[in-house]
């Protein structure tokens, strides 16, 4: 009798969504929702390793952000952010596709290298940037030795300004390229051949079947991609933390790394934790422009 | 004559695009095995006779096993973590009626937007204030923020292709719902189950920002101890720090053949429909 009413209890709960979902639904709460409402509290406050112990945790208000606003520093990261997250994201979106199209057009045992230009994206990040400092050394790196063989003056990359961001990006594109190009190619499945040779009956060149026929109906998922490559370029850490430390000079110090620096190498907790709140606003700001604009409204994310 | 033009172009095209991608990595490859007079001489050797004197090196190295370890420790254990608390939340947003789905769903996804720069400062102060900083479990925890909504939303799509009728007809038999989801449904989608298992694996093994600010010394893992090679001398450990970056890219290079296509399909989120 007994074992009967633990057994039908048993059955009622795993019959009852919550016993499945519970348990995600509390790690995810605690490991996104809590540190993400503990860096707001921090953000309104001052949080200063160095000095903890002394002064405690004080209130601010709105003082870290508002200096932070007036910081010149602060500015210029944001600069360097859009720079070079505008920068990765077009050469990645016009490389990306432009790769898709012409690996679609490939017939017969050519394929097979699609299975390879995926590789990229497995790797380490900090391993590529480690393998990329390798290949941008200025004594005995490869790529100074490919551009003076081409009969130009080969130059130190990583210690420019201009060129460290080039060599960031650089980097970032032979990683992450790939991506916009896996799922071009998913997309380029849905276009019905009968619609291109309509077009072409009409008369249309390879340009204007690209612009009016293809490129509507490929847009809604790549722009899928684009807006997932968008959120993890902001991110971006490791390689600016191997390859330039930011550097040279604050030339390739994103808000990212700003924020890193601010709190891990001047322990001042809360105001990083308010510039990482005002990285977050501009993430949601551009991610949905990007939707509007890029993914199209009907379209479901 | 045209035809071979066009193919001529299209084969030099594709060795392009096949020098671009597989140089960097066999470049790395390749210095791993050179000697340090190989590795610094200008131009670049593409002949030397190789040794395997920098993996010994870096074996030897103080922290390296230890932090080969933990890597493969935090890992694991988030892998396992994630794998079963993502399946059955992904099976129940399959297959029962839930208030507000949609929402959940769209939350669980959009913590990917959450850049971890921002999770970073408060998860250093709480893991200092409950005593696991500087921990490896610190790591394992850190590491659901990004591996279990991609459990979640790749077990999902799964899940959904199993059909219904299936588990119908095993609960007619008697089982009870949780015995049908282990029994039936889970050995159907054992290529999901793969799939997520390496991509968190991977994306564990790859964590380089929480690995820098949670942990060091002997707690932390191989990203880490790349990046102190580099800052400590350049110059002098190239050899060293080609060896450890191989000995790191081998288990992914391994992994990501023999799953390439789950592998490219959760890469590109296949749960957005």
């Amino acid at each position: 009798m007994d074992k009967e009413r633990s057994k039908s209890i048993l059955n009622k709960i795993f019959s009852s969504s919550i016993f499945y979902i519970l348990p995600a639904i509390i790690m995810l709460a605690l490991t996104t929702i809590f540190p993400f409402i503990f860096a707001v509290y921090l953000s309104f406050n001052r949080y200063d390793l160095r000095f903890i112990q002394r002064e405690g945790v004080t209130f601010l208000g709105l003082t870290n952000f508002i200096s932070l606003l007036n910081s010149s520093s602060f500015w210029a990261s944001v600069e360097t952010t859009i720079i070079y997250v505008g920068g990765a994201l077009i050469a990645q979106i016009i490389l990306g596709i432009a790769l898709a199209m012409f690996l679609d057009s490939l017939k017969g045992p050519l394929q097979k290298i699609k299975s390879i230009i995926f590789i990229p994206m497995m790797l380490t990040p900090v391993v590529v940037a480690t393998t990329f400092r390798l290949l941008y050394n200025y004594d005995f790196g490869l790529i100074g030795y490919i551009i003076e063989s081409m009969g130009f003056i080969k130059f130190p990359w990583l210690a420019h300004p201009f060129y460290a961001r080039i060599a960031l990006i650089i980097s970032d594109v032979w990683q992450w390229t790939p991506l916009i190009t896996v799922i071009t190619l998913g997309a380029l499945q849905v276009v019905p051949d009968t619609l291109l040779e309509s077009a072409e009956l009409d008369g249309a060149g390879w340009l204007q079947k690209f612009r009016y026929v293809v490129l509507p109906i490929i847009m809604p998922i790549v722009g899928v991609g684009i807006l997932l490559r968008f959120m993890d370029i902001v991110k971006f850490f490791d390689k600016i933390y191997v390859l330039t430390g930011g550097g040279p000079g604050m030339a390739t110090e994103t808000l990212t790394y700003h924020i890193y620096q601010i709190g891990f190498n001047f322990m001042r907790l809360g105001r990083a934790a308010a510039a990482s709140i005002l990285l977050l606003i501009g993430i949601i700001i551009i991610s949905m422009l990007l939707v509007k604009f890029i993914v199209q409204p009907d379209v479901e994310v | 004559m045209k035809f071979n033009k066009k193919n001529i172009f299209k084969v030099i095209v594709i060795l392009f695009i096949l020098t671009w991608t597989l140089l960097p990595i066999v470049w790395i490859i390749m210095n791993s095995f050179k000697g340090g007079a190989d590795i610094t001489a200008y131009p670049p050797r593409i002949v030397f006779s190789p040794t395997v004197e920098n993996y010994i090196q870096a074996f030897q190295g103080r922290q390296f096993r230890v932090r080969f370890f933990n890597s493969l420790f935090v890992a694991s254990f988030n892998t396992l973590i994630c794998l079963i608390a993502g399946t059955l939340g992904a099976y129940g947003f399959s297959r029962f009626k839930i208030k507000g789905k949609k929402h959940i769903l769209f939350w669980i996804i959009s913590t990917r937007m959450f850049p971890p720069v921002v999770a970073s400062i408060p998860f250093f102060i709480i893991f200092n204030r409950i005593g696991l900083l500087n921990t490896r479990v610190s790591l394992i925890i850190a590491y659901i923020s990004f591996n279990l909504p991609l459990v979640v939303w790749l077990m999902k799509g799964f899940i959904d292709d199993v059909p219904i009728a299936i588990e119908e007809a095993a609960q007619i038999d008697g089982a009870n719902a949780f015995q049908v989801f282990f029994r039936v449904t889970l050995p159907l989608v054992k290529p999901g189950l793969a799939a997520s298992a390496i991509l968190s694996f991977i994306f564990s093994w790859n964590e380089f920002l929480f690995a820098l600010i949670l942990t060091s010394g002997r707690q932390t893992t191989l990203p880490v101890n790349i990046t102190e090679y580099i800052r400590w001398g350049e110059g002098i450990f190239w050899g060293e720090i080609s060896a450890v970056a191989v000995i790191i890219l081998l288990p992914i290079l391994l992994l990501s053949i023999f799953v390439q296509k789950p592998l490219v399909e959760g890469l590109s989120f296949r749960g957005i429909k």
